[in-house]
C-alpha cells in the first residue's frame, strides 16, 4: 500500500509508549481519580494540599504589598507632619512664605496663587499654606500643569 | 515573579492541574520503575505527589521562573518540571544500584528513554522491552490493535482511537489494561533476573 506506515525501531517504540503511557490529555477528574486511587493515592486530599499552598502564597503576597503601602502612606505622614510643624503664624509671615514657595513655580501660576492668598480671610491662610507646601513637596506646578486646556 | 504572572497563577484553575500533574508524575514513575527494572521507591523516600507538589510550589516561590509569554500552558510547564525533578532524583547512585539497567544513558531523561538509544546494546534491551510489551498485548485483540498502532508511532489516544476505530474512551481504558499487564510482565521479569544472579553481574562488570 502506497500510504502503509514506517515501523518504529525498538527504541523509538519505546519512546511512543512512553508517551502514550504517560500522557493525561483528553482525561477528565474523575477517570484520573480512579486511577489514583487505584495507585494509592488520595486525589481530594492533594488538591486539598496545592489549594491550601496557593491560598498562602496569596496571602503572603497580599500582606507584602500591604506592608509596602503601609510604609509609604506612613513616610508621606512624616513628611506632612514636619511641613506642618515648619509653618509660620503671622499673615505677613504666612505671605512672605508663600512668596518664597511660589518662586519655584511658573509666573502665571505664581501670580494666581498668590492673589488667592491674599484675599484669603487671615484664619484660612495656615491651611492654604500647608496646602501648598504639601503641592511643591510633591512636585510642584508650573504653568503648563495649571494652564486650561 | 511580576504581578501579571503571580495574578495569572492565583487564578489558574489548580484542581485540574493538580489532578493531571501528579497523575503525570505517578504514571512516570511507574514508567520510570518498569524501564529500569528498578524494584525500590524513590530515592530520599520522595512520592510522586512530592514530585508534582514541589513542582507547584517551586513555580510559586520563584525557583522555577515560569514566563507565561514564552509556554502559556501552564500544566505543561509543570510536566516539564516534573521531570527535570525525577530525573535529577534518578540520578542518585544509591537508586540506580537497584536498577537492573544502571547503565542505561537515557537514565537522565526519562522523555528521552528509547529514542537516543545508540548503542547496540541499547538497542537490543529496547528489542527485549518491546517484546515484552507485545508479549503483554498478544492474546487481547483491542491491546493488540493500539501496539499495532503505538509501532507506527501514534501515540495520541485521539489518533489511536481514529486509526483503530475505538471510541476514545476504550483507548483510555485499554492504557490502564496495558500498564496493568506490562506491570505483571515487569514483576515475571525481575522474578527471573533474581534467580540469575550472574545476569545482574554482567552489567555491573561493563
Amino acid at each position: 500500500m502506497a500510504d502503509e506506515k514506517k515501523r518504529l525501531t525498538p527504541p523509538e517504540f519505546l519512546d511512543a509508549l512512553h508517551r502514550f503511557l504517560t500522557s493525561t490529555d483528553g482525561q477528565s477528574i474523575e477517570e484520573l481519580d480512579e486511577e489514583l486511587k487505584a495507585e494509592g493515592i488520595d486525589p481530594a486530599a492533594f488538591r486539598g494540599r496545592v489549594a491550601a499552598m496557593v491560598a498562602a502564597h496569596t496571602e503572603e503576597r497580599r500582606l507584602s504589598w500591604h506592608e509596602a503601602a503601609a510604609a509609604k502612606r506612613r513616610a508621606i505622614e512624616d513628611k506632612l507632619a514636619a511641613l506642618r510643624l515648619a509653618l509660620p503664624r503671622g499673615k505677613e509671615e504666612l505671605l512672605a512664605r508663600v512668596r518664597a514657595l511660589t518662586e519655584t513655580m511658573g509666573p502665571r501660576t505664581a501670580e494666581a496663587y498668590f492673589h488667592r492668598f491674599e484675599e484669603a480671610r487671615e484664619e484660612d491662610l495656615p491651611g492654604l499654606v500647608a496646602d501648598l507646601e504639601e503641592v511643591i513637596a510633591f512636585g510642584g506646578l508650573d504653568d503648563e500643569t495649571t494652564s486650561e486646556p | 515573579m511580576d504581578d501579571d504572572t503571580a495574578k495569572i497563577l492565583q487564578a489558574a484553575d489548580w484542581a485540574t492541574i493538580a489532578t493531571h500533574l501528579v497523575a503525570y508524575a505517578a504514571r512516570e514513575v511507574r514508567y520510570r520503575h518498569w524501564r529500569t527494572g528498578s524494584k525500590v521507591d524513590l530515592p530520599k523516600g520522595k512520592s510522586a505527589e512530592d514530585l508534582a507538589y514541589d513542582a507547584i510550589a517551586k513555580v510559586f516561590t520563584g525557583q522555577r521562573a515560569w514566563k507565561p509569554d514564552e509556554q502559556p500552558d501552564l500544566l505543561r510547564y509543570l510536566m516539564g518540571v516534573v521531570d527535570s525533578d525525577l530525573s535529577a532524583l534518578l540520578k542518585s547512585g544509591a537508586h540506580k544500584k537497584n536498577e537492573r539497567f544502571p547503565d542505561d544513558p537515557d537514565a537522565e531523561c526519562p522523555h528521552s528513554v528509547g529514542a537516543t538509544a545508540a548503542t547496540p546494546e541499547d538497542t537490543l534491551l529496547a528489542q527485549e522491552l518491546q517484546d515484552e510489551v507485545l508479549a503483554a498485548c498478544q492474546d487481547d485483540d483491542e491491546l493488540t490493535l493500539v501496539a499495532c498502532a503505538l509501532l507506527e508511532g501514534t501515540n495520541k489516544a485521539a489518533d489511536i482511537a481514529g486509526e483503530t476505530g475505538l471510541p476514545v474512551a476504550r483507548v483510555y481504558k485499554l492504557k490502564q489494561r496495558l500498564k496493568a499487564r506490562m506491570t505483571e510482565h515487569a514483576v515475571q521479569r525481575q522474578q527471573s533476573t533474581a534467580t540469575l544472579p550472574s545476569v545482574q553481574g554482567g552489567h555491573d562488570g561493563r
